[in-house]
């Protein structure tokens, strides 16, 4: 298991007036989005996974979505 | 430490380049589910907390990937003028940035209209949750209307209706239970395989009836969790193939509450910024305002304890900080 993230310090994460999230520890936020945009590493699923995007999450059946597939489906994951 | 997340889960929860916006358009309910927690004191959103939310949309969404906007109540489809015209907003918003766009509604389906479904699966991909008691004779008694009739063979024929659209949505029916439904579940289930079983768009997922307050919960119905699971495999009629395959809130691994995502608000009818679903009316909770022009007003000392779990990357934390905040709270409480 990655262990880049580890140990954040939860008064070092921010919400601005604007919306944005920012962290103290600029280091940390920028391997969050680097790792966020990253390939998710594949899912474990019963059926096929065919999807076009990423699928990261553990489905019971196929997994054959357009787009990113990161939740935990009893079914299949369309 | 109870290390069961991996870098990706714990970036896609604090990433800056995503927003979740949990929405109450109003928190007047058609129904009084004999077990609810909610006092539906405040009414549908005023245009001035309408046009805040766009203006929030539409200052964030050239700077992030994905924009989700959940809408929760109260029963959200009160408040369906309300829901479309965000949705109109972002989804033009997202279409010239580039960001991609989910929609969400937690709804009881009295209301849920195919029309409704179609329109908003034309402007972003949507999923539904959608919460059954158990067949007519149990969910008649604990969902029942506002005006005290039963909900389910409204809810049953939308859902029928739903199933003839082409659309490509998601519906999760949310079985909840407790010691007396498990026969009814039983129904119910058999009869939710024989009408969707073959459609890939309907999905089942378990929940335990717990006690979130309200002074409506009969403990001595609470199912423990062994209970649960045995009445889960009764209800499906097979032991679980996989245990991590998950079928209810037991099953899940490495989730991460949306209290505990840097990246999700929860906007309630009266411009209140909040982080739980669920304890609407602790301070806790208020953690700020949004203003007219989209603007926030965060109080970070509120909002950090909501974050605490990632410190340690705390399973229990993590996925229900609420819990842990009233823990903490309970221990100090004891002690002085």
């Amino acid at each position: 298991m990655d262990k880049k993230l580890s140990r954040i310090d939860p008064a070092g994460i921010f919400i601005d007036s604007d919306g944005s999230i920012f962290f103290r520890n600029k280091r940390l936020e920028t391997s969050i989005i680097s790792l966020e945009s990253a390939e998710k590493p594949p899912g474990v699923n019963t059926g096929a996974c065919n999807n076009g995007g990423n699928c990261g999450g553990d489905n019971g059946g196929d997994c054959t979505n357009g787009g990113v597939c990161s939740g935990y489906n009893f079914g299949d994951c369309q | 430490m109870n290390r069961l997340y991996d870098d990706h889960d714990i970036a896609e929860a604090l990433s800056p380049k995503s927003l979740e916006l949990i929405l109450l358009p109003t928190e007047k309910c058609n129904f009084r589910c004999t077990y609810c927690y909610e006092d539906f004191v405040l009414g549908k959103m005023p245009e001035n907390v309408i046009n805040a939310i766009k203006n929030l949309i539409e200052n964030r969404t050239p700077h992030i990937d994905n924009l989700s906007l959940s809408w929760f109540g109260g029963e959200p489809l009160l408040a369906k003028d309300i829901i479309t015209s965000i949705t109109d907003h972002a989804h033009a918003c997202c279409s010239r940035h580039g960001t991609r766009f989910h929609t969400a509604i937690t709804t009881n389906g009295f209301l849920l209209t195919r029309e409704l479904v179609t329109q908003l699966c034309e402007k972003s991909s949507l999923s539904m949750q959608i919460t059954l008691d158990g067949f007519r004779d149990w969910h008649d008694k604990t969902r029942v209307l506002a005006n005290g009739r039963g909900s389910f063979d409204k809810l049953w024929s939308n859902l029928k209706s739903l199933k003839t659209l082409d659309s490509d949505f998601s519906i999760t029916l949310r079985l909840h239970l407790h010691s007396m439904n498990i026969d009814s579940m039983k129904n119910l289930y058999k009869l939710i395989e024989q009408e969707f079983g073959n459609d890939h768009r309907f999905h089942t997922y378990f929940h335990k009836v717990s006690d979130l307050g309200g002074n409506t919960v009969n403990g001595a119905t609470l199912l423990s969790n062994s209970d649960y699971l045995s009445a889960m495999d009764e209800i499906r009629g097979k032991t679980n193939p996989n245990p991590d395959q998950p079928i209810s809130e037991l099953h899940l691994k490495g989730y991460i509450c949306y209290a505990a995502r840097p990246n999700s608000l929860l906007i309630r009818s009266d411009g209140t910024i909040g982080k739980c679903t669920v304890a609407l009316n602790s301070e806790k909770n208020r953690i700020g305002k949004i203003n007219d022009d989209g603007s926030l007003v965060i109080d970070h000392d509120k909002l950090h304890p909501w974050f605490s779990g990632y410190s340690e990357l705390s399973r229990p934390t993590l996925s229900c900080p609420l819990a842990t905040m009233k823990s903490r709270t309970h221990a100090i409480q004891d002690k002085s």
